[in-house]
């Protein structure tokens, strides 16, 4: 929220006229931070936790938090237990344990010691030389260790294999490491059978540790920096360079994840599967994210917190609890990581993921061409679908933060009747909606001619990271929409001149109204946009924003592609949730600009504090200028000293990150500055008057700030008012924006007096 | 003279043997320390040229250029209903294994095994021990694997994809030896089937006929 203002900010003193674009996408960029706490909105949505009202679920307040706290005490002590006893039954007690014991292997023990071996197994303490009991003693909390005392056992028995190998190979033409009957002594493996299963477990036991180490090791390291804050609250450069801290603490993470994979792994007979470590990792880190928010949200410890960090947001629980959302999540998504053909869920059969794509892209985009062009290709949608759906996108698009939003967005879909499975499907269809002007064949164009990476089948397989999920999400959002209501739209006919354009980003339904649960959102029913953005039909604008008109007739603003599309229920809800963010934004950059001044006339005696701001100050203003005269987009500035200007200017002040009511947000504001002396009353003694006179560019750009500010307010309505948004909240939002706005300018107009 | 056609081939062996790095190092020439598990599979191509002296009218060398479909397949995926998939139409599989692991060589037998079920006929091996810049770590023998090798009837190379060692090589190997395994006549029905289906290697057994 924090960097969304001052962004903002930033933005405003820099560009002449901001546009309406620019103050949409910052309160897109607040909407997707408004996400706080996902890790206990997705316990929520999956029914970990009971929330009794689904409505506040979608928007997470700390005061929402004590309830949920609250009413699922039971409930997660029971999740907790339950995962303590797996725990126990297949990690802290893992058959490595008690065969660790068994100190004859069967290869090396002769017939008579059968009996006593088999009772070793089950007594482990009673048997065994004192070296032996030492060796289960030290490792007993640990398979891992176990398992690596176990190494030189393993190495003699891989020997002893490998001799036997080289006789078979030998022997015969074809190597087999079953096995060979010429070869085997017989009293061996009488006591093998005895024994195999056991031995059996051991090795798969090592070997599922084996592979999800391995996997473990090769996650990138971005999975690792918010543990690695979290302990140490040490910056993400520190990180990157892998100090040997952070090198431990990476291997202290991946020992928690190996447990729950293991753990997982052995209580389920699909056991682990490359993929899966991926997604616990995200769930991992999105508690901690969470954990971190909240340890950060400056509250006194009281009863309330502790009860919530106790239940919802605990880091000596993060195992337990990450299970249970890992285990609900791979209720769904583990038919994914499924070998064979026949796929089961909620007791139906499932199509096969490439061929449920198919059918989605057939019914619910009407697009018969398309699916019949997938189909054909040489490689089988199965084979980049599975990928797809396996890691929930997870590698499909760019950063973490997008990872989040789309999972939330996902997640955000499923209910009775919509299983995750479903949504992943139909992602996996716009996935290839997005890129079917680069597929399909075009005319007059020869498939042979294409170079290596057109060709269908590599861009399918090396899909490219997004970097804006909007559109992704937009076409899911469509295609979901046609699957709730029912509406099956008409086939695509594409014309034979057809060539690329963004016309898929349209709803091509929008036929019917769309209903939320109890409310319409269009009152006029059917909204047809393409009518919406005719330059006749909208009130005589400025340049900057014909212009920007102009880019939503043409479809080249993927925020405006989102935006048209809001017709449906959760998108509408996100738009006025936006919109509360962006009241906080606006009020964050007022209640910043007025606490610099604030604390400029405070400190002004303090000559090294107003020394290290004016350095700052005039640094940052370079940048600003540099940034004027390069037109190089603000979000390429220098962060550290950015930052550095920011710690200075506004230490005072409190951030508010709970998203309170706009009254009292300007209530906030006010009382913030007669805390510090009342702001007015301060300018207006002859002194401080002259303190600034110091600094008028301070003063110039806050009320630049404000008269910007304005302008985009402004746009914004005329947009609103363009597309009929029909909803109360959104225009108590803006209104309250509004209000919020002029009264910031009248505050300036008296500090120029 | 300038030949070219495409040749699949995949890459087996167990997780972590190295195949994505080979792969990376092959096609981009870059490497990185931790790689990211493959998932399923992944795709890339490149396009190498090579010198074959023509045996037949030996007076001056061929240059064919060959374009190579590599499939990099995850070391979980061996039992996958798909896996069949990733072989069709190949002309080469590549078995990786980790010279410090001893676990990933043994498993090779059944990659084999997998193979002889699955893979097409006339494919070509290929075992390759990879991170022998790791050499201190060694758990495999390179004696051992050349015997295992010559016993499977197939190539063997040491190969290091973090410092480059040997990794075009395999992919030259590969490409010189095609000819000769392409012209094998084809009587399987299995097998027309598979140039029926993928369009690149029907272009591949034109060519090598009138080449001959």
């Amino acid at each position: 929220m924090r960097s969304i203002q001052s962004n903002y900010k930033e933005r405003l003193l820099s560009h002449q006229s901001s546009g309406p674009n620019l103050i949409l996408s910052f309160i897109f960029q607040a909407m997707n931070g408004v996400a706080n706490y996902r890790s206990i909105q997705w316990r929520l949505k999956l029914g970990l936790l009971r929330g009794d009202n689904q409505e506040k679920s979608t928007y997470t307040k700390e005061s929402f938090l004590f309830t949920v706290a609250n009413q699922n005490q039971t409930i997660i002590h029971q999740q907790r237990q339950r995962y303590e006893g797996l725990a126990q039954k297949h990690y802290r007690q893992s058959c490595a344990l008690s065969i660790i014991n068994d100190s004859e292997h069967p290869a090396r023990s002769g017939p008579t010691k059968e009996k006593k071996v088999a009772k070793t197994v089950e007594h482990p303490a009673r048997f065994g030389s004192p070296k032996e009991k030492k060796v289960a003693k030290t490792v007993v909390d640990d398979p891992l260790s176990i398992m690596a005392s176990f190494e030189e056992e393993k190495l003699k028995i891989d020997q002893k294999k490998a001799l036997q190998r080289k006789k078979e190979i030998a022997m015969a033409s074809r190597p087999n490491l079953k096995h060979h009957p010429m070869n085997t002594d017989k009293g061996a493996e009488e006591i093998h059978d005895v024994n195999s299963t056991k031995w059996d477990e051991f090795y798969s036991s090592r070997e599922i540790m084996d592979i999800i180490d391995k996997d473990l090791e090769r996650l990138p390291i971005d999975h690792h920096i918010h543990f690695h804050q979290r302990k140490t609250n040490i910056g993400i450069q520190n990180i990157i360079a892998e100090s040997d801290e952070a090198m431990k603490s990476r291997k202290e993470r991946n020992k928690q994840l190996a447990e729950i994979l293991f753990v997982y792994a052995k209580e389920h007979e699909i056991g682990y599967r490359q993929g899966m470590h991926e997604i616990l990792s995200f769930i991992f880190m999105a508690y901690e994210i969470d954990m971190t928010n909240y340890a950060k949200s400056k509250r006194i410890a009281n009863a309330e917190m502790e009860l919530i960090q106790n239940c919802l947001l605990n880091s000596n629980k993060i195992i337990h609890d990450c299970y249970a959302l890992f285990d609900a999540i791979m209720s769904e998504l583990s038919i994914a990581f499924e070998y064979s053909g026949n796929l089961t869920s909620r007791g139906k059969v499932r199509e096969r993921l490439g061929t449920a794509t198919l059918t989605i892209l057939r019914e619910w985009q009407g697009d018969y061409e398309l699916a019949d062009f997938i189909s054909e290709l040489d490689v089988p949608p199965e084979l980049y679908v599975t990928r797809w759906v396996r890691l929930m996108f997870s590698r499909e698009v760019a950063g973490f933060e997008n990872v989040f939003k789309l999972w939330d967005h996902f997640l955000g879909y499923v209910s009775q009747s919509v299983s995750l499975l479903d949504v992943l499907e139909t992602a996996a269809a716009s996935m290839i909606i997005m890129v079917q002007d680069k597929i399909l064949p075009q005319y007059g164009l020869n498939n042979s001619d294409l170079d290596d990476d057109q060709e269908p089948m590599h861009i399918l397989m090396n899909y490219p990271r997004l970097v804006d999920i909007n559109p992704l999400i937009t076409i899911v959002d469509r295609l979901m929409t046609n699957q709730a209501t029912g509406f099956k739209p008409p086939k695509v006919q594409r014309s034979p001149q057809y060539v690329g354009s963004a016309d898929y980003m349209l709803p091509n339904q929008a036929q019917i109204p769309i209903q939320g649960q109890d409310t319409v959102y269009f009152s006029q029913g059917p909204v047809d946009y393409s009518h919406q953005y005719q330059h006749n039909d909208l009130p005589m604008m400025s340049n900057p924003q014909q212009q920007y008109y102009q880019n939503v007739q043409h479809h080249q603003d993927p925020l405006l592609s989102t935006l048209k599309n809001i017709q449906t229920a959760p998108a509408l809800k996100k738009l006025s949730l936006g919109l509360n963010e962006g009241v906080n934004v606006l009020k964050g950059v007022a209640k910043d600009a007025l606490h610099t001044i604030d604390s400029q006339l405070l400190n002004k005696n303090q000559v090294s504090k107003c020394n290290i701001y004016r350095g700052s100050e005039s640094k940052m203003k370079n940048q600003v200028k540099s940034s004027h005269i390069n037109d190089v987009p603000l979000g390429s500035m220098n962060n550290d000293s950015f930052l550095g200007y920011r710690n200075v200017s506004s230490a005072p002040s409190v951030i508010d990150e709970d998203p309170t009511s706009f009254t009292q947000a300007r209530e906030s504001i006010i009382d913030s500055q007669s805390s510090e002396g009342s702001f007015v009353g301060v300018t207006s003694t002859a002194t401080n008057q002259a303190t600034i006179a110091t600094f008028p560019n301070t003063i110039d750009e806050t009320s630049t700030i404000s008269q910007r500010m304005g302008n985009d307010i402004a746009v914004l309505r005329q947009f609103l008012q363009s597309i009929n948004v029909n909803n109360p909240q959104v225009w108590s939002s803006l209104s309250n924006l509004e209000a919020l706005q002029q009264d910031m300018r009248s505050k300036y107009k008296i500090v120029r007096k | 003279m300038e030949q070219s056609n495409a040749c699949k081939v995949v890459l087996l062996g167990n997780s972590g043997a190295g195949k994505s790095s080979i792969a990376q190092r092959f096609v981009y020439n870059k490497f990185n320390v931790y790689n990211e598990s493959t998932i399923g599979a992944s795709f890339f191509s490149k396009k190498i040229v090579i010198k074959i002296k023509n045996a037949i009218e030996s007076e001056e060398a061929t240059e064919r250029s060959v374009k190579f479909h590599v499939w990099d397949t995850a070391g979980q995926e061996k039992y996958h209903s798909l896996a069949p998939m990733y072989y069709r139409g190949a002309k080469a599989a590549i078995l990786v294994y980790d010279i410090c692991n001893k676990p990933s060589f043994d498993a090779l037998g059944s990659w084999f095994d997998r193979l002889k079920e699955f893979g097409p006929n006339n494919l070509q091996h290929i075992i390759v021990g990879n991170k022998c810049d790791l050499n201190d770590e060694r758990q495999v023998p390179r004696q051992e694997a050349e015997v295992y090798a010559l016993n499977m009837n197939c190539l063997y190379l040491e190969t290091s994809a973090r410092d480059n060692i040997n990794v075009e090589e395999i992919f030259q190997e590969i490409a010189r030896k095609l000819p000769e395994n392409a012209m094998e006549p084809s009587n399987n029905e299995a097998d027309a089937d598979l140039l029926r289906l993928d369009k690149s290697s029907r272009s591949i057994h034109d060519r090598i006929c009138c080449y001959s």
